[in-house]
C-alpha cells in the first residue's frame, strides 16, 4: 500500500530518507506537495527545512504531556494548554513561545504566602483524573471506584497544605 | 439574583465619581488563577467542569466580603440574560458563548465579578469608576489572598501563576483603563497615540474588546506583559502613561474648541437634538451621538445633563439591556424604535423605569 503524503494525505509518490546522526527520517510526499515545496527543482534536499515546514522541529512534534496527554502541536493549533503541568512537560517548546510573548521567562511578582503542594503531587492528580474519565468512558466502574478513592486521598493531602 | 432589576441601575463603575472621570470612565484589574489538580477548562470533561464549578462556587461562598458575592450559573441562563451580562461587562463574550458548567459570582454593586470556567478556572475582576488603579489592586489582592487560603492554586516557582494561555502566565494580571477619547478620534490623532502605547507593550482595544475603531470612542488601555514584572511595576507603567493620554485628549479638545468652537457646539447640539427627536435609532448611531453629547457635557457646552446618566445610556441602549427594560424580546427594527423612545424619555429627565418602553401597546 502506498503511504500517504505527509502534508495532505493523498497517495505519496516522492519518498525520501535522510540520516541525521543515528536516526533515519522518512518523508513521503505527493507530487503536488513536493512541487509546491520546490523539492525536486532544487535538487538539493534541505530535509530539515522540509520537516520543519511539515511539523516543526522534530522533537516538538512528539512532545506531549503525560498527565493530560495534550500534544505540543495540539497546543500550537488551539492556543490553549491542557493542564498546569504542561509548563514542565511541554517546556522545550513553550520556553521560546513564552520568551517571545513576554520578553521574560521568570516570574517576579506575587506568590502564595505559604508553601503549596509539590508539582509532582499535582501532576499525579491531573493524571488520576484523566484516568478516571477514561475508566468511566470504558464503563470500567470497578477501576473508576479505585481511582476515585485515590483522588480523594491525594486531595486530602493537598488540602492539608492550605493554612 | 434578579437580573431584570439590574437593568434599570447603573453599575458602580459608571458612576463618574472617580478621579479624572470626565475622560477616564473606569479602571479594572483582572487576575487569572487555576486549580492545581485539574486540567484547564477547555480540556476538562463535562463532569470535571461541574466539579470545578462546584468547588469554586463553594469556596467563593465561604469568603467574608463586605459585599457578599452572588453566584449566577450560566449554563441554565437564557441567551438574552447572558448577553445582558456581557453588555454589563460582568462576563466575557467567551464565557457567555461557552458551554458546560460555568458561571459568574458578582457583587450587586458590580465592583467585583469572578468568572468560573472561562479560559481559566478563575477570572476575577475588580472595577472602579475613574482612574483608581491603586484602590482596585488593593481590593483585587485582598480577594485573591482570601481565596488562596481555600484553593490550591496552580503556581510554578519559575513561571508564577499558571494559565491556560501563556499570554497570561506569571502575575495573571491584566489592568485596564477605559477612556473616552472623542477629540483624539475626531481630529485623527488616536492612531498615533495608540501606536506609541503599543511600542511600550500596552494594548489598546474598544469598549467590548473590539479592534481599532471603537464604538462610542471608548478605548481600553491594558498591559500586554504578565511575566518578568511584578504587579506594582505593571500598574506603575500604566499609571505612568494615562496622564499623558488624558493630556493629549484635553489638548485636542482645546485646540478643536479654539479653532472651530461654533461648528463644534453646533455639532454637539445637533447630536443632542437627534437623540431627542429620532423615532428610530441603531446602536452604532446612538453610540456616536452619545459620544458627542458626552464630550459636550465634559466641555461645559451641555449643562442640562450629567455624566452618570450619559455613561448609563451607552450601556442601556445596548440590545439586551433594551429588551430587559422593555420586558420582552424585540427584533432589530423594534429595538431601533425602543432605543429612540428610551433615549427621548431619559433625555427629558425621566428615570430608567419610567420611559414607557415596557408599554406593550406601543410595540
Ligand atoms: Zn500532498
Ligand atoms: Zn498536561
Amino acid at each position: 500500500m502506498a503511504s500517504p503524503c505527509d502534508n495532505c494525505g493523498e497517495p505519496a509518490t516522492v519518498h525520501l530518507t535522510r540520516i541525521v546522526g543515528k536516526e533515519k527520517h522518512k518523508v513521503h510526499l505527493c507530487q503536488q506537495c513536493a512541487d509546491k515545496q520546490d523539492l525536486l527543482k532544487k535538487q538539493v534536499l534541505q530535509i530539515h527545512n522540509v520537516l520543519h515546514a511539515l511539523m516543526g522541529p522534530m522533537p516538538l512534534a512528539t512532545l506531549a504531556c503525560p498527565a493530560c496527554r495534550i500534544q505540543f502541536m495540539e497546543f500550537r493549533n488551539i492556543g490553549r494548554l491542557g493542564c498546569p503541568h504542561d509548563y514542565d512537560s511541554l517546556r522545550q517548546g513553550l520556553e521560546e513561545i513564552i520568551r517571545r510573548l513576554q520578553g521574560s521567562r521568570k516570574h517576579v511578582g506575587k506568590r502564595p504566602s505559604f508553601p503549596t503542594a509539590s508539582g509532582e503531587a499535582n501532576r499525579v492528580l491531573v493524571t488520576l483524573r484523566r484516568e478516571l474519565q477514561e475508566a468511566i468512558q470504558a464503563e470500567d466502574y470497578a477501576q473508576a471506584a479505585v481511582l476515585r478513592d485515590q483522588i480523594k486521598n491525594s486531595m486530602q493531602t493537598i488540602q492539608e497544605t492550605l493554612p | 439574583m434578579n437580573l431584570d432589576q439590574l437593568a434599570t441601575t447603573g453599575g458602580g463603575w459608571l458612576s463618574a465619581t472617580g478621579p479624572d472621570s470626565d475622560i477616564v470612565v473606569s479602571t479594572r484589574i483582572r487576575l487569572a488563577r487555576n486549580l492545581a489538580t485539574f486540567p484547564f477548562s477547555s480540556r476538562a470533561s463535562a463532569h470535571q467542569k461541574s466539579e470545578i464549578e462546584q468547588i469554586l462556587r463553594e469556596r467563593l461562598g465561604q469568603i467574608d466580603l463586605k459585599i457578599p458575592l452572588e453566584y449566577v450559573p450560566l449554563a441554565g441562563l437564557a441567551p438574552l440574560d447572558r448577553q445582558f451580562l456581557v453588555e454589563r461587562q460582568l462576563v466575557s463574550r467567551e464565557l457567555a458563548g461557552g458551554e458546560g458548567a460555568r458561571g459568574v459570582a458578582f457583587a450587586p454593586d458590580e465592583t467585583v465579578s469572578v468568572m468560573v470556567n472561562e479560559e481559566d478556572h478563575l477570572r476575577m475582576q475588580v472595577m472602579r469608576s475613574g482612574l483608581a488603579l491603586e484602590s482596585a489592586w488593593e481590593a483585587m489582592d485582598d480577594l485573591d489572598n482570601r481565596l488562596e487560603r481555600r484553593i490550591a492554586y496552580a503556581f510554578h516557582e519559575e513561571f508564577g501563576y499558571l494559565t491556560a494561555c501563556p499570554t497570561n502566565v506569571g502575575t495573571g494580571m491584566r489592568a485596564s483603563i477605559m477612556l473616552h477619547l472623542p477629540a483624539l478620534e475626531y481630529t485623527r490623532q488616536s492612531e498615533q497615540v495608540f501606536r506609541a502605547l503599543q511600542k511600550i507593550h500596552l494594548e489598546v482595544r474598544g469598549l467590548y474588546g473590539e479592534g481599532s475603531r471603537a464604538s462610542g470612542h471608548f478605548y481600553q488601555i491594558s498591559n500586554q506583559v504578565t511575566l518578568g514584572k511584578n504587579e506594582e511595576t505593571i500598574l506603575k507603567d500604566i499609571q505612568g502613561v494615562i496622564p499623558a493620554v488624558i493630556r493629549y485628549e484635553k489638548d485636542a479638545r482645546e485646540a478643536w474648541s479654539r479653532s472651530d468652537q461654533v461648528a463644534l457646539k453646533e455639532r454637539i447640539r445637533r447630536a443632542l437634538e437627534t437623540l431627542r427627536t429620532a423615532t428610530m435609532m441603531t446602536s452604532e448611531e446612538a453610540m456616536e451621538l452619545l459620544s458627542l453629547v458626552r464630550l459636550g457635557v465634559t466641555m461645559g457646552f451641555v449643562e442640562e445633563l450629567d455624566l452618570p446618566v450619559l455613561n448609563q445610556l451607552f450601556i442601556h441602549t445596548q440590545p439586551a439591556h433594551l429588551q430587559k427594560l422593555a420586558g420582552r424580546p424585540l427584533d432589530s427594527e423594534q429595538r431601533n424604535a425602543a432605543r429612540a423612545r428610551y433615549l427621548q424619555a431619559r433625555l427629558e429627565g425621566k428615570g430608567p423605569e419610567a420611559t414607557g418602553i415596557d408599554d406593550e401597546s406601543l410595540a
